[in-house]
């Protein structure tokens, strides 16, 4: 029988306040230790999330791939369980990064939106995962859904490449990717830092996001077993 | 500068909003299935002989 404490639902863990607390140490040494950019001055501090959030966002979708795969090889529920949580968590990602995005794009370039390839691709990758979730909301036969939804996740990943290249494909208003390697080491530290900050937000928001969906599918076999009775526990045996 | 300064904020405003929203449906939908399965729990219990 799982107790509350088994299905791990609980929202305050030790690796919940181990996430905030080096958010906020991370988000810090970006703020307080990093000089004005001699183009963007002081809006160059906006990478620390903007980028961070993109790249775990990617992450969280490439968890969706590699899940999605392994459920249509193998058919395990939790698989598909795992690429649902990620892609629910990479979708917010993307949405914030698109909003960033946007906060930094007004005062640097004078527009909120333009129709860049790495703005377009992204707003794409956005689009398909939001996809992917109201698809699972609406097919009800679980497995019909999981594979529908294994194979849009596959599918979907596929705009992740082309997400990072577009800004070397294609003329891009969109600076060229930024990294550790990339930017001057006054600012790499920070980008560092705030890349594993968002990294463990992604990792704590996937688990928790996990762990209310096996809850809800051990609450779904108790029903039926329930709804079985003595001879339906007795045929399971 | 000030001005850079009121972009920086939103961003990171928006950021922590954005994070302590997913936090608070997460948390939202955690209580409802541990509620849940309580119900269900305490259903199987009354079931057994």
């Amino acid at each position: 029988m799982a107790t509350e404490r088994d299905v791990g639902v609980r929202m305050m863990t030790p690796f919940f306040w181990a996430t905030v607390c080096f958010l906020v140490a991370a988000q810090l040494l970006g703020l307080l230790t990093s000089p004005a950019e001699a183009g963007m001055g002081h809006l160059q501090k906006i990478m620390y999330v903007h980028v961070p959030a993109a790249w775990s966002a990617f992450i969280a979708f490439g968890v969706v791939f590699v899940t999605s795969i392994l459920f249509l090889a193998r058919g395990k529920e939790s698989h598909d369980l795992l690429a649902a949580s990620a892609a629910e968590v990479g979708v917010v990602l993307t949405g914030l990064t698109l909003a960033l995005g946007s906060i930094w794009g007004r005062p640097t370039w004078g527009v909120w939106w333009t129709w860049d390839p790495r703005l377009t691709s992204t707003a794409v990758l956005f689009i398909i995962f939001v996809g992917y979730l109201s698809l699972r909301a609406f097919v009800e036969d679980p497995g019909q859904r999981a594979r529908w939804s294994a194979a849009v996740g596959v599918l979907g990943f596929l705009n992740v490449p082309i997400v990072y290249m577009s800004v070397r494909w294609w003329r891009t208003l969109h600076q060229p990717g930024s990294s550790p390697a990339t930017v001057d080491t006054a600012y790499a530290w920070g980008l560092r830092s705030n890349a594993v900050a968002i990294l463990l937000v992604m990792i704590y928001f996937v688990s928790r996001r996990y762990r209310i969906a096996r809850t809800e599918m051990e609450i779904r076999a108790l029903e039926e077993a329930q709804a079985l009775g003595p001879m339906g526990a007795d045929h399971d045996k | 500068m000030t001005n850079e300064w009121v972009w920086v904020a939103a961003a990171y405003g928006l950021t922590w909003v954005t994070l302590a929203g997913y936090l608070v449906y997460l948390a939202r939908q955690a209580k409802r299935v541990r509620e849940e399965l309580s119900t269900v729990q305490g259903d199987e219990a009354r079931l057994e002989p």
